[in-house]
């Protein structure tokens, strides 16, 4: 496991520029104040002056060794640098706690089962570490997706829905869940657009629109204003890494949902950092070529209801 | 007084004259009636029998849903669309903005755009944290360097590099340029059909002979004032192509809670339609606007024939005073004739200090009997009547002109 996060640039740093110009200066200052011959002077001027170059490379090179953080930190340097950010140092200590009474612990037994789910425990501490949390069989994701589209400066939410079944996101849950597009969209927040993947059993090839349950669904945010893209499931035989239920959160972050035959949440997976937006960016452009307005079939088979 | 001034308010129709004046005098001599209401609701024929014969300017009015009937034939679109009014045009572009930008990332302008409703769709792209882009092509099309076809390439090229999903154009510009809207859109659609589509109609309604852009387009804006004369300003949106007409018809009856249109008579008028039980203590509404255009929707011809006849006389005056502004010393500021409309736009042809220009150039135009638009720049619009010009009407404009010059 490593740390990737960054750490700053040290302000002492940058306080050492001026500190070695002036310096310099009182070299500079003294060697022509004090020479004897022009030469000597030309010479101790040149030192002078080189020295000042190397120091402030060096302090370039050790700002941008600091700004991309690929060194390792040692054991030792390891809660120095954790302390800079008390959050997760408090973390640190309560881990570093628990992991000293496990090791004061004697019986085999328990060591064994213990070090299993320590092992377990580091998978799950790693992918967090690399921006991935995971929510099983809970609905209580929502609440974090209600945090990101709710959080300020994003503006753009695009979520692939996947309607593996005609229930989809119709559970009080789900219907939250559309509540808060609506109500965001409307009021000009974010702007949502989705394309939803159809099954052919709900949109046969032959029909012009899907059927009632999932066209309702469809429509309700239609006649809000979200713009919304059909596409037939068998439209992506030949690709079927598009097949997926996604949500693009601005240039945040990206949740996978699956679901259960009942449209209930088996697993919702967010990953943080650019990233993983651009991958998911690309799966939307992919997804774009096969997906049809749904104001285009408006235009083409009006509803008459 | 020969009227070639429609830019703003357009001279009112002579049935407009009258029914306001009919109504003026109904709110003196029987104010409160208690047939307001319903004559409002459902036109003079529910009204007492004698209001006919005491203010027959009244007999035009037949309800709001006469009303939107007769909108929809005077602007040739289908009869299923819908009307929304308010009383002011701004108010129904900023709602019209705001439903463009719910469903468009990007929305090509170009600079022939009303710079009103240009900033309106600015303020909404900055307040939504979207992108517009603006195609220049006015100095182009005033020095005669583009053709329709190289405007419509260039509109399609530029919509395409910059990954634009919505398009908002003017149909007729202010100062005369005909707009090849359907074309354009047209072939930006080869592509991928625009996610919006937003037409200024403002100088087209009641200009051209023909509106052909309702199949096309979300939303269609304009107003009774100019070319229909109606003579109180009033604004119109027209929509209802399938995929959008569930969604525009909340963001204009106040469906949509977050975005309702903050106009007194916009909200009267969709009570009217949907048969609302009236709040009685809902804000007063000046309903003489309302009024006014249906009389002068009168007095605009709904035969395409008589339409045609009159856009023949249009180009017809458009020649002849064409003619007689260049042989004062004028020079055509408008385009060429792929671009040529009822409206005729001119320069001088020598330099003038600005000073010299705009009031002073109408001031003048007036003491000849002559009303035109003037501009600070020295230009000036021109709109040509629908009937004949005569000689005598010619040469006024002749030695108005040179008066000027």
């Amino acid at each position: 496991m490593t740390s990737r996060k960054p750490s700053s640039v040290s302000p002492k740093w940058l306080w050492s520029i001026p500190t070695i110009g002036i310096i310099a200066g009182v070299i500079v200052w003294g060697v022509t104040e004090f020479a004897d011959s022009a030469g000597l002077e030309r010479l101790l001027l040149c030192l002078a002056l080189s020295s000042i170059l190397v120091a402030v490379g060096w302090l370039v090179y050790q700002a941008m060794r600091n700004e991309t953080g690929v060194s390792e930190p040692s054991l030792m340097e390891t809660p120095l640098r954790l302390a800079r950010d008390p959050e997760v140092f408090e973390q640190y200590r309560e881990l570093s706690r628990s992991l000293l009474r496990i090791s004061w612990q004697t019986d085999p037994i328990y060591r064994e089962v213990a070090l299993e789910r320590l092992k377990a425990l580091m998978q799950e501490v790693d992918s967090v570490s690399q921006g991935e949390i995971e929510f099983r069989e809970t609905e209580t994701w929502r609440i974090v997706y209600e945090q990101l589209l709710r959080s300020p400066g994003l503006f753009l939410y695009r979520s692939v829905s996947w309607l593996s079944t005609d229930s989809y996101w119709q559970d009080e849950p789900g219907r939250r869940s559309l509540a808060l597009n609506i109500e965001l969209h409307e009021k000009e927040q974010i702007n949502v657009e989705r394309i939803a993947i159809v099954r052919d059993v709900d949109w046969p090839s032959d029909a012009d629109l899907p059927a009632p349950k999932v066209r309702q669904w469809l429509h309700q945010q239609h006649i809000s204003g979200i713009w919304i893209a059909l596409v037939r499931e068998s439209q992506l035989e030949n690709e079927p890494d598009l097949l997926a239920d996604l949500g693009i959160y601005g240039s945040r972050a990206v949740g996978f949902q699956q679901v259960d035959e009942h449209s209930r949440t088996k697993s919702f997976l967010l990953r943080f950092g650019i990233t993983a937006v651009e991958e998911a960016e690309a799966r939307w452009k992919r997804l774009q070529v096969y997906a049809t307005p749904y104001g285009e079939l408006l235009d083409h088979w009006p509803l008459d209801e | 007084m020969l009227y070639l001034d429609t830019a703003r308010l357009g001279q009112t129709s002579p049935s407009a004259l009258e029914t306001q004046v009919d109504f003026f005098r109904l709110t003196a001599e029987q104010p409160s009636s208690l047939y307001t209401d319903r004559f409002l609701a459902e036109g003079i024929e529910a009204a007492p029998d004698s209001w006919i014969e005491r203010f027959p300017g009244l007999g035009r009015w037949r309800g709001v849903a006469e009303l939107k009937k007769k909108v929809l034939l005077a602007a040739d679109a289908p009869s299923g669309h819908e009307v929304a009014i308010a009383s002011r045009s701004t108010l129904l572009m900023r709602t019209a903005a705001s439903a463009m930008y719910r469903l468009c990332r990007n929305v090509l302008v170009t600079d022939l755009n009303w710079p009103a409703y240009q900033t309106e769709v600015a303020h909404t792209a900055a307040r939504t944290h979207q992108r517009y882009t603006v195609f220049s092509c006015r100095n182009r099309l005033s020095r005669h360097q583009m053709s329709s076809e190289r405007l419509i390439s260039e509109i399609t090229k530029l919509y395409n590099k910059q990954c634009c999903d919505g398009v908002f154009l003017p149909l007729v510009d202010n100062l005369g340029v005909k707009v090849p809207v359907k074309q354009i859109v047209a072939a930006i659609s080869e592509k991928a059909s625009p996610r919006f589509v937003l037409i200024d109609g403002a100088q087209a309604l009641g200009h051209l002979p023909k509106i052909d852009v309702h199949d096309l387009c979300d939303i269609f804006i304009a107003g009774g004032h100019k070319w229909l004369r109606s003579g109180h300003p009033l604004g119109i949106a027209i929509y209802g192509r399938a995929r959008s007409r569930d969604y525009l018809s909340r963001c204009f009856n106040a469906g949509d809670r977050a975005n309702q249109i903050d106009d007194s008579l916009c909200r009267f008028v969709s009570a009217l339609s949907e048969r609302f039980v009236r709040n009685q203590y809902a804000e007063t509404v000046n309903v003489s606007p309302l009024l006014s255009f249906r009389a002068a929707l009168e007095d605009f011809p709904c035969s395409s024939q008589e339409r045609r006849q009159q856009w023949q006389h249009q180009a017809e005056n458009h020649t002849h005073v064409h003619r007689v502004a260049c042989s004062c010393g004028w020079k055509l500021q408008t385009v060429s004739e792929d671009f040529q409309c009822g409206i005729l736009t001119i320069r001088p042809g020598k330099f003038r200090l600005k000073s010299e220009r705009g009031g002073s150039f109408r001031r003048r135009l007036a003491k000849q009997s002559v009303a035109a638009s003037c501009y600070g720049d020295g230009t000036i619009r021109l709109s040509m009547p629908k009937r004949i010009l005569g000689n005598q009407e010619l040469h006024a404009i002749e030695i108005a002109l040179s008066q000027c010059e």
